[in-house]
């Protein structure tokens, strides 16, 4: 049984390592040949499939299949499929903004280092020091590009958002219920204030507890 | 009877510990250490036993045994202690929690201009119904019961409970108050036929005077004062373990056939899911305190909180 959890989680880390690396060639291929423009656009397929399987994780960690934390685990996968699929994907109108590029290289970076972390780490035990120092500093930076880039786009959406009526839900109706999403969209971008500070802190905790006072065995290195 | 008192990592709480007569009870310890700290109340401290070698729960303190019930002359008598946190009684948080819908709930009915800024005054006007002042008439008397049921009618088997229930519930409240109040006085309401509407408010109407008459069994099945747990007897509980839940959940269903809100069925589902966990275990609770063993009664067959399913 732990085998076969073992093989699985290896197996979901390399193929989402893959994907994520898919997605950095697609965005760089289209930054050198036609522009920051276009980089959004080339890699939406790839980013469908790649950034909805994160779906996947709140899974892992509500059934313990792994041990992280259930509540930063969904803050996380939520804003990144909300922008995704509520923003670019609905509103093709914000996908020329040359923050898509930063967005897609962003995201990806953060997302190879992190699933080869976990590739090794679940296959050796341990992951080379080297890649559990990637993965506990690239976000330093990485971090706040991607976030960034998603208040961009959402905002830009916004007047989209307002003007299509798009998943709007209006009264009357026999629910008696009313759904709009500009006020949602707004919502999601006021909870950037809260989330971004603390999914930010939380990380950087978690780099201290990885990376922080040398353990009893600093040299200890891959055989 | 010298007594030391300490935290579950093993610190010593009173410095020196407690000295108590022999014959004290426990409740006079929790007062000799609220004498000392006061910041820690009776209801505050969690007095256990502590944990034998296999023991994975620790046995409670009660507070009306006495210390010799607990500690032989010659053992050198250590109690653990936990803080509980602030706490405040029953009634409080009861009170509280109803006293928001029952507030916040009207205001939607008597001033739709100033909430719903939207429309216009001929609009509001003509899209008044009926049936929003019977589902304001049902809402008002369905909290006004509660809170005078709270204050009046029932007893607890616990005195008080932690301070952060009182935000959790009063979340839970007033939102769904707000929002239910929001759709259903909303200009662009769209009302059910009038024979839906008087089933819907019949069974509200049959369900909370079945309701009432529970919490009346409820009480009066424990003496004043009392702590343990009682078989409930008579009417609904004949047949179900949390009859007062059932009526509650029908009491709902019927507001809601009435209504027609999809807020007002989640607010229900959401209740409902909470107080069958609740049932589950008073039912379970109730089958192990009344085994049929050693003499004691056993618990009869019932429904947990909804028959026929469950």
């Amino acid at each position: 049984m732990g085998n076969v959890k073992s093989i699985y989680l290896i197996l979901y880390n390399m193929i989402l390592a893959g994907g994520w690396t898919l997605v950095l060639v697609k965005a760089i291929e289209a930054l050198r040949t036609s522009g920051p423009e276009t980089c959004i656009e080339a890699c939406i397929p790839a980013l469908q499939v790649f950034q909805t399987l994160a779906i996947l994780e709140i899974f892992h960690s509500l059934f313990g299949i792994v041990r992280s934390p259930l509540f930063s685990n969904i803050v996380q996968v939520f804003s990144r499929v909300f922008v995704l699929w509520a923003i670019v994907y609905s509103f093709p109108e914000v996908r020329t903004s040359v923050f898509g590029s930063s967005l897609c290289i962003a995201w990806a970076l953060s997302e190879i280092i992190r699933y080869v972390f976990y590739a090794l780490k679940e296959a050796l035990g341990e992951a080379p020091y080297i890649v559990l120092w990637l993965r506990y500093t690239l976000f330093i930076v990485l971090y706040p590009v991607g976030a960034g880039s998603e208040v961009v786009l959402t905002v830009l959406a916004l007047p989209f958002v307002a003007a299509s009526k798009k998943f709007s839900y209006p009264m009357p109706n026999r629910l008696n219920f009313a759904f709009d999403f500009y006020p949602v969209a707004c919502g999601v971008l006021f909870s950037y204030l809260y989330g971004f500070p603390f999914m930010y802190t939380h990380m950087l905790v978690q780099r201290k507890k990885a990376l922080g006072p040398p353990k009893a065995s600093p040299t200890k290195k891959q055989s | 009877m010298q007594i030391r008192i300490e935290s579950r990592s093993g610190r010593e709480v009173v410095k020196g510990g407690l000295e108590l007569p022999d014959d004290a009870t426990v409740a006079d310890l929790q007062a000799a250490f609220h004498a000392k700290i006061k910041k820690f109340y009776p209801s505050r401290q969690r007095l256990t036993l502590p944990l034998g070698p296999d023991q994975k729960k620790a046995t409670v303190l009660e507070s009306s045994k006495k210390l010799s019930d607990y500690f032989s002359k010659t053992s050198k008598p250590v109690v653990v202690f936990k803080d509980l946190g602030p706490q405040i009684t029953w009634t409080t948080l009861f009170v509280m929690e109803y006293l928001g819908p029952l507030l916040l709930y009207p205001l939607f009915y008597l001033f739709p201009q100033a909430l719903y800024p939207w429309a216009v005054n001929s609009q509001i006007s003509a899209n008044r119904h009926d049936y929003q002042f019977y589902a304001l008439l049902a809402w008002e008397f369905h909290y006004a019961k509660r809170i005078l049921e709270t204050l009046f009618v029932h007893r607890y088997s616990h005195d008080t409970v932690g301070y952060y229930f009182l935000l959790k519930n009063c979340t839970y409240y007033w939102g769904f108050a707000l929002v239910i109040s929001y759709f259903l006085n909303n200009p662009l309401y769209t009302p059910v036929s009038e024979t839906q509407m008087l089933v819907g408010f019949g069974i509200f109407a049959v369900a909370q005077l079945s309701n009432f008459y529970t919490h009346l069994i409820l009480r009066n099945i424990r003496p004043p004062g009392s702590k343990g747990y009682f078989i409930p007897k008579g009417f609904l509980f004949n047949y179900v373990t949390c009859a007062n839940y059932t009526t509650e959940i029908w009491a709902w269903i019927g507001f809601n056939i009435a209504t027609q809100t999809l807020m007002g069925w989640v607010f229900i589902v959401g209740g409902a899911t909470q107080m069958t966990i609740w049932a589950v275990g008073k039912h379970k609770r109730l089958r192990r305190t009344f085994d049929g063993k050693d003499g004691t009664v056993k618990y009869p067959r019932r429904w947990v909180i909804f028959p026929p399913f469950f």
